[in-house]
């Protein structure tokens, strides 16, 4: 990896490239710096990194060419004053991966939007998201993935635990281009509602111009499952510990997702 | 050590149980049989304590510390500690929860309750191994989340797995043998037949008296729409086998 960032105060909005080079395979997690605004993820072809950052409001921009590997994970770092407004768009060329994973916790407000477009053939994206929401927090994810060659891939599991008098909102656009024959594309929001104040709302919107295509899409807006909690208490577990299971199995299930299992852990960290 | 008395129960406003008697003793096997939709999933979550269910009128005691016990507004988890395991007819999944996890949870629920040690992962792995080693099950399935992926023969063991980690004084097993191919029925009767003991007690739900040559009752009940209309010994299954209900019916 090189760090081309500009000698200058990294406040503005002037980008700080990263490239990673071709066929380069990182050994260590690529910290984002602190502060940063607006970061250009550079991965060449056949690179494989793996990129961690707590961010303020921001603007990440990824390019992978042919064969590249992109994990990131992306933690929102509200100030609990102002929402977090953050941005994320990837380009993906033939052959590449790009794995990301978004996670929020607490009171503050946050939006945030991915803009992904699948250009080359057989490119590949996971997008999963978690919330953990409290208070009067408000959340909203808006994912947008352009299937704009065919054999492309797209995955999305975004999950929101949602406390008090807290709000999600989840949108989810998927777009299939005439070209993009053959294409996969899953998407799917589950929100496990804590209080009976806590709400949720999920839109996906599907446009698809391709015949060759498999498309799903679903939503879950619920409170505890109530079967789920007898069987656990049927097994001596007491209500509050059944309780306790389920929501860290509903998030498990999400955090067991991200591949790179340092980033796997250091969201687990963020959990206990 | 459960005797239920003049039960009626609902469910959703509904009606399922009229006036049923059932007197199980510590040692006994009884089986259950009944046509569709007669009531016996409908017993077995009132008798586990499913909140869904209410009891209208009538009795439910278990014995704890030697004292029969009216249990009807004992929650699920503490009936469970007290030694009373439900196998369900249709386990539920629990995404994201390990089975190892769940089940030595399980166990130290039950261990903490009696005043007994409680297992760490390094001393609980060990002590599962062997017990689904009697299952035949697979190692796999512990990594799994519970139930996830289990196929429906796959979920029915794991109900008996659980059974023998807690060794409940009273098992009811609703259905436990539906969707087991022949060998299964039979590992899983195996499972079952190893824990029977003259301190316990189960009840056995079923529609086929295949099982019951595996797991030999000692009193057979026919439950038909809400009550127990039949008792005998392990011959009124053979007789079902043969002639269906409507002999009963009639
Ligand atoms: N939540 C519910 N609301 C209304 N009716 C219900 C509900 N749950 C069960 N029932 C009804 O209660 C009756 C008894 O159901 P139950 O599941 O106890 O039958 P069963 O004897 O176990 O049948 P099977 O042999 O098919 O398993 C059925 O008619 C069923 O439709
Ligand atoms: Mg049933």
């Amino acid at each position: 990896m090189i760090g081309s960032s500009p000698d200058m105060d990294h406040l503005t909005a002037v980008p700080q490239i990263f490239r990673f080079r071709r066929r380069s395979e990182a050994t260590d997690i690529m910290r984002i710096p602190a502060g940063a605004r607006h970061i250009v993820l550079h991965v060449e072809e056949g690179a494989r990194v793996a990129v961690a950052g707590n961010f303020g409001p921001s603007e990440v921009e990824a390019v992978l060419e042919e064969g590249a590997h992109l994990e990131i994970l992306r933690v929102a770092r509200a100030d609990g004053i102002s929402p977090c407004v953050s941005h994320f768009k990837a380009r993906l060329a033939a052959g590449s991966c790009l794995r990301s994973f978004f996670f929020t916790r607490g009171e503050s407000g946050v939006s945030d939007d991915i803009n992904v477009v699948l250009e080359g053939a057989g490119a590949g994206v996971f997008l999963n998201g978690l919330h953990l929401l409290a208070g009067e927090a408000k959340a909203e994810s808006t994912t947008n993935i352009e299937h704009a060659a065919p054999s492309t891939t797209s995955d999305q599991l975004y999950k929101c635990l949602l406390r008090d008098t807290s709000y999600s909102l989840f949108n989810g656009r998927i777009l299939v281009r005439r070209e993009a024959q053959l294409t996969n594309a899953y998407q799917l929001n589950k929100n496990m509602l804590l209080s009976t104040q806590a709400r949720a709302d999920t839109r996906p919107e599907l446009e698809i111009f391709a015949d060759d295509v498999k498309c799903s899409h679903g939503a879950t807006i619920g409170h505890m499952d109530h079967d789920q909690l007898f069987y656990l208490q049927t097994r001596g577990i007491d209500k509050a510990a059944a309780g306790e299971m389920l929501t860290n199995g509903f998030v498990e299930d999400v955090v067991d997702r991200i591949s790179d299992p340092r980033l796997k852990n250091e969201v687990q960290r963020s959990l206990r | 050590m459960l005797n239920i008395k003049d039960l009626y129960a609902s469910v959703d406003g509904h009606q399922i149980l009229k006036g049923l008697d059932l007197s199980v003793k510590a040692g006994e096997v009884h089986a259950i049989m009944g046509p569709n939709g007669s009531g016996k999933s409908t017993l077995s979550k009132i008798v586990a304590g499913h909140p869904q269910y209410t009891v209208d009128r009538g009795s439910i005691e278990f014995e704890i510390n030697g004292a029969m016990t009216n249990i009807a507004a004992m929650e699920p988890d503490l009936r469970a500690r007290e030694g009373i395991f439900l196998a369900f007819q249709y386990p539920v999944e629990i995404p994201g929860v390990p089975t190892s996890e769940f089940l030595r949870s399980s166990y130290n629920a039950l261990a903490r309750h009696h005043g007994l040690a409680e297992m760490d992962p390094l001393d609980f792995d060990p002590f599962i191994r062997e017990k689904m080693k009697v299952l035949e099950m697979d190692e796999k399935y512990i990594d799994r989340a519970v139930n996830v992926d289990f196929s429906g023969g796959e979920k029915k063991r794991n109900e008996i797995l659980q059974m023998a980690v807690l060794n409940p004084r009273l098992a009811v097993l609703d259905e436990t043998d539906s969707g087991l191919d022949v060998d299964s029925m039979k590992i899983v009767a195996h499972g079952v037949n190893v824990l029977r003991t003259k301190r316990n007690a189960m009840v056995v739900i079923t529609h086929y008296q295949r099982l019951l040559n595996y797991i030999k009752p000692d009193i057979v009940h026919v439950l038909y729409q809400g009550r127990i209309i039949k008792t005998a010994g392990p011959e009124l299954a053979l007789q079902i086998e043969e002639k269906g209900y409507d002999w009963l019916i009639a």
